[in-house]
């Protein structure tokens, strides 16, 4: 217990060092922050794959290599759960040298195949569908018509809002439509309602970014804040013993 | 009977067919034995031009002299020739002299060199020589005459002469590339050419240049006047060579009127004082003619010839070298040369080396305008065969390097034509702005934790709660005890300061509710990080259960939404009675086997296409289970849109410190986020200040700018 | 023939989104399974790149070398540390906690005064009204998320607490409700471009 605690206090100092040569780039770049910024990388990259080998490669590739006996070996289960992989796996680290490295085109096409239909069938089934119901959804009558006991003021702030997050909406996708018809002189020119459609979308996008810029300095501010009392505990900790 | 393809049309023709039907392209090459008059159609019927005409009569005086060589010939040293079809020496002489009585190849029509005109004037019809031609010619003319008398040669075939030089010697050089033929020994050229030799004298472009005739074997011309043998050129040579040419047949019998035209034409000859050979292509002629091939071709005694002063002049200037008979190993015999030609001579290093093959070995060209002629350059392996195009030799393969070299080169060539801008001096500028800045928030949020304000101090708490986080208090409060939570950890160590702090009321919430936590996360640190909050609140394995880390992003949670307990076989930090087990061994874990089993789904993150990934990968498979997202306040407008639909795919979501701090307040407990609240307020204000004088000072810019371009412009007017 | 695998797998997972049958499902977990497994392959693909650049950055020492000898060394123990006792032993443990997690944390924190400085300079150098509009919502927005400096529960703090949410729960919700469908449409036409082989980002 007393070695773990050293062990701790050892730690706690340090991060506090690497927590004041961090914020040492206040006043410029400089051979401190460089330094902890090197270690950062150095320790990430190392965890992150001694994660990945314990909780994917190990329990996928190796584990069942070696449990597996040889009269189960070349069965329709292991071929697909052992052999196939292996062969993928040992085609993607062809990919190290160029002179290998086109066989390591399947299993990239793999991973690529899949992680685009994931995205797509995410996107249409997740987003695209339920959103533009929601948006279609917002003026239904049952929306807009007053709720039992629902005061004017409060159904009056309804409607319009439900108003103003249809018009941001149909506005900001039309602000992101960039395909326009050719003028009489040439160029390309949008209608007047587009234009001004157009401009109404910027308003809210300046609006939506807006309130994502305010929520990301308060956040950060919290962050700054708990560092800064991570190392006002460290130094009344030393200072007090 | 098979054909014959004619080598100019490549059209049929008869096996026997002397030239072709089409074109007039002789196809059988003319051999030794073949009588003149058996010239091929197309040659026959050419019409002999005036000029023509007059060659072959200014030419009599050289087929006599010829003849008289001939002559002198000894019948045992005269071998015939072994002839085959493809004709050797005396074959290519008959076929000059036919092809030169319809080649224009002389000096054309008008263009006679002065020297020549005069001698034609003179000559007439047939070019009479005069003066000193005449005298030489005569010289000639009687030692032949006298020699012929003492001993009568049997008619000898045209090339026993030619055989006997060549039996003397090993190479014959007829064509040039045979031998090995050097400047000096090149024979000079034919000096004197009478005015009908002129025209004729470049026989054929590929006449051999090389023919030289040895002295001692060179019969004396024997001019025998021809009125209808086409006259031939005096192949009349100074200087003893070593290789004796097999041409100079000379069969041309000159008709007795010509005769005395043939004597002036000597003696004109002796009036040239120049070399011809500054005006004349040195082109020995050598034509054969049909009825003296079967005649002896005495070899011509250069010795016995009386030759014009100017030749002996020549002869004086230039060595004479002895070259033996019996040196057949040489090329040619060494030609005299003046002094002033001499002296132009290219340099030994420069000079060029021509090997001439012998006559056996040379191949009788057999197809186009060359056939029958031996020695002539093969022009197959260079010109006749044609190249198909190599396969893609129209395609420019350029490797990678290559391409890169050309890139660079042609980057350096276009930054020659690009203006260089001056090279501004680099200032250093401070960030004064940053410091003042940074010493402010850190002052601002230092204070209160420094002050440690007591509670009711400082900044006042949150008073009431908001509509979202009743709406999560409620989910939490209603779900039922038995299924435990799922918690997403999908946020970096950096911000563990804000999530730590808004995520831990509600985690603490669940845990205080009796229900177990499931941790995963697609992200490698997530597990550490729930290890670090989770374990401020329970106990690890009693508690909660980490699965572990997800490996692949969106794929990931599709898989694991679709199968989880395929997808995750190990676990974290396992307690120690489940080591080298999976997670899934656990207790909590015993009852779940989709996603619709957990209780709960709770997604913490900071980023938007995790929390995205999430609601589109889980909505699918969760069922009635809520799904509650604890977000950083960033990442919280992109993904209110599917918590505020009528069908919200987000049953709650918690988000910022004053959430979190009223979290805390209605759970009675005091956490990270309520000492956190005064630094946060002053940090908060802070900013606000600083971005309130952002505002004003760019209003200010703003509104200081126009004027001061509309005072400039009053002044200016 | 990589274009056949990706379109072929694709398409085996899109059609698991909208058919329940049980072969397609089936074969849709087994594509996904090694999909997984590699995407952990190509970390560790990823990790040795990070390995040979920096050190060819030592081997010929280039300016930095040191720091980048400094990586390889911290690089290699924290692997080796996690390879052989587990990323759950004491000391990954105390290296994730003590070095990865206050380094990152501060590197946040540093944010904080970068996007301050950012937001003070953003009217005096973009003038023009989205950017007022930009500046003047983060505002009232952190106005409304900040404590407040007289009494909570007072009218003008509520009304500003109600003003902030109605600005971010109304305007910046139908915003980006906006943006994300128009995200969905894109993620959605770059996915499609992907499955019909227009894009071949795994070469030819």
């Amino acid at each position: 217990m007393t070695e773990f605690t050293t062990l701790d206090l050892v730690g706690t100092i340090t991060a506090a060092l690497l927590t004041v040569m961090v914020l040492s780039y206040l006043l410029g770049d400089n051979i401190f922050f460089r330094f902890a910024v090197y270690l950062f990388i150095g320790v990430t990259a190392g965890y992150a794959g001694s994660i990945a080998w314990h909780n994917v490669i190990w329990p996928g590739l190796i584990d069942p290599l070696i449990s597996q006996e040889l009269a189960g070996f070349l069965q329709p289960s292991n071929i697909v759960a052992v052999i196939v992989p292996w062969l993928l796996t040992i085609l993607l680290l062809l990919k190290v040298s160029p002179a290998t490295s086109r066989y390591g085109g399947l299993p990239l096409a793999l991973l690529v195949g899949v992680g685009a239909a994931v995205v797509v069938g995410g996107a249409i089934s997740g987003t695209l569908i339920p959103q533009s119901l929601a948006a279609m959804g917002t003026l239904t009558p049952s929306t807009l018509l007053p709720q039992a006991g629902e005061e004017l003021i409060v159904w009056l702030e309804r409607i319009i809002s439900a108003i103003i997050m249809l018009l941001a909406t149909i506005t900001i996708l039309m602000y992101f439509r960039f395909t326009t018809r050719r003028g009489v002189t040439g160029e390309a020119r949008r209608s007047k309602l587009e234009r001004i459609a157009a401009v109404i979308g910027q308003v809210f996008i300046a609006i939506t970014f807006g309130v994502m810029y305010a929520g990301a300095l308060a956040a950060t501010v919290v962050i700054l804040i708990e560092r800064i009392q991570f190392l006002r505990d460290v130094v009344s900790s030393l200072l007090t013993g | 009977m098979a054909d014959v393809r004619c080598p100019m049309c490549s059209k049929s023709n008869p096996e026997d067919a002397e030239v072709c039907g089409v074109c007039g392209a002789r196809l059988k090459p003319l051999v030794i034995d073949q009588p003149p008059q058996e010239q091929p159609p197309g040659q026959a019927e050419e019409p002999r031009t005036e000029q023509g005409a007059e060659q072959e009569e200014g030419l009599d005086w050289l087929g006599r002299i010829r003849t008289e060589a001939e002559s002198e010939v000894p019948d045992d040293e005269i071998e015939p020739e072994e002839t085959t079809d493809e004709a050797v020496s005396p074959d290519w002489l008959g076929r000059l002299r036919e092809v030169d009585i319809t080649a224009d190849e002389g000096p054309p029509d008008g263009e006679v060199p002065d020297w020549l005109s005069a001698f034609s004037e003179d000559v007439g019809e047939v070019g009479e020589p005069e003066g000193e031609e005449q005298e030489w010619l005569d010289r000639i003319r009687e030692k032949k005459e006298t020699e012929a008398a003492e001993g009568e040669k049997e008619a000898e075939p045209v090339d026993d002469w030619l055989a006997r030089l060549r039996e003397d010697e090993e190479l014959v050089p007829e064509s040039l590339g045979a031998d090995e033929i050097t400047p000096e020994e090149f024979p000079l050229p034919a000096e004197i050419p009478a005015e009908e030799e002129v025209e004729e004298q470049v026989i054929s472009p590929i006449e051999p240049m090389d023919i030289s005739i040895e002295p001692s074997e060179a019969a004396p011309l024997e001019v025998v006047e021809d009125e209808e043998a086409p006259p031939k050129p005096i192949d009349v040579l100074p200087e003893p060579t070593e290789v004796a040419p097999p041409a100079v047949p000379s069969d041309v019998e000159l008709p007795s009127e010509v005769e005395g035209e043939v004597e002036e034409v000597d003696a004109r000859v002796d009036e040239f004082e120049t070399p011809i050979e500054d005006e004349l292509p040195h082109v020995p002629a050598l034509i054969l003619d049909e009825e003296a091939i079967g005649e002896q071709t005495p070899d011509l005694d250069l010795d016995s010839i009386q030759l014009p002063g100017w030749l002996n002049e020549l002869r004086e200037t230039t060595p004479q070298e002895e070259v033996p008979a019996e040196d057949v190993s040489q090329d040619l015999a060494p030609a005299t040369l003046p002094s002033w030609l001499e002296a132009m001579r290219p340099v030994e290093t420069f000079r060029s080396v021509v090997e001439i093959e012998s006559m056996d070995e040379q191949v009788v060209e057999s197809a186009g305008p060359l056939a029958g002629l031996q020695g002539v350059l093969m022009a197959e392996p260079v010109v006749a065969i044609p190249r198909s195009a190599t396969v893609g030799a129209a395609r420019l393969e350029v490797t990678e390097r290559q391409y890169a070299q050309a890139e660079l080169l042609h980057r350096i060539v276009e930054e020659e034509d690009q203006e260089r801008p001056a090279a501004t001096v680099r200032r250093i500028r401070l960030p004064f702005l940053r410091w003042v800045i940074g010493f402010l928030l850190v002052i601002a949020v230092l204070l209160p934790t420094v002050l440690s304000f007591k509670n009711g101090e400082g900044f006042p708490l949150p008073s009431y709660m908001p509509r979202d986080l009743g709406t999560l208090f409620s989910v939490v409060e209603e779900i039922p005890p038995e299924r435990p939570v799922l918690t997403v950890f999908d946020y970096t160590p950096g911000y563990a300061g804000e999530l730590n702090t808004v995520a831990g009321p509600l985690l603490e919430h669940i845990i205080l509710r009796g229900l177990k936590v499931v941790t995963v996360s697609t992200q490698p640190t997530g597990s550490p990080l729930a290890e670090g909050l989770l374990s401020r609140v329970g106990v690890n394995g009693e508690n909660y259960v980490h699965l572990g880390y997800l490996s692949g992003g969106s794929t990931a949670v599709q898989l694991f939404t679709a199968a989880p307990r395929e997808t995750i076989s190990m676990g974290f930090l396992l307690p120690d009675d489940m080591q080298s087990q999976s997670g899934w061994q656990s207790p909590i874990l015993q009852d779940v086997l989709q996603l619709s089993d957990f209780s709960l789904i709770v997604v913490i993150t900071a980023s938007t296409d995790s929390a995205r990934a999430w609601v589109e990968q889980a909505y699918p498979w969760k069922g009635e289970t809520p799904l509650v997202m604890v977000l950083s306040v960033g990442t919280e407008p992109l993904i209110r849109p599917y918590y505020e639909a009528l069908e919200p795919q987000v049953d709650g979501i918690l988000t910022g410190l004053p959430a979190a701090v009223t979290y805390e307040q209605y759970l009675g407990r005091s956490g990270d986020a309520l000492a956190l609240w005064n630094a946060f307020g002053a940090g908060m204000l802070t900013v606000e200040l600083i971005l309130l004088a952002g505002v004003i000072y760019g209003a200010a810019i703003w509104l200081a700018r126009p004027r001061t371009v509309e005072t400039r412009s009053e002044h200016n007017d | 023939m990589w274009a056949a695998a990706a379109v072929g797998s694709g398409i085996f997972v899109l059609l698991g989104y909208f058919i329940d049958y049980e072969i397609i499902l089936t074969l849709r977990l087994i594509l996904m399974r090694w999909s997984v497994l590699l995407a952990a392959v190509a970390l560790f693909l990823g990790l040795f790149n990070l390995l040979t650049v920096h050190w060819s950055k030592v081997s010929e020492q280039e300016k930095g070398w040191p720091f980048s000898a400094l990586l390889i060394l911290v690089f290699l123990v924290t692997l080796i540390m996690g390879l052989v006792f587990g990323p759950d032993n004491q000391i990954s443990l105390l290296l994730f906690n003590y070095i990865q997690l206050p380094i990152e944390a501060s590197l946040m924190a540093l944010l904080a005064v970068f996007l301050a400085v950012a937001g003070f300079r953003l009217v005096s150098r973009r003038r023009d009204p989205f950017s007022l509009i930009f500046v003047v919502v983060a505002l009232f927005v952190l106005l409304g998320t900040g404590p407040s400096l007289g009494a909570s529960d007072s009218d003008a703090y509520i009304l500003l607490r109600q003003l902030r949410n109605w600005i971010a729960q109304v305007w910046a919700s139908g915003g980006a409700r906006g943006i994300l469908l128009g995200v969905a449409l894109g993620a959605g036409l770059t996915g499609l471009r992907v499955l019909l082989a227009v894009d071949r980002p795994y070469g030819d």
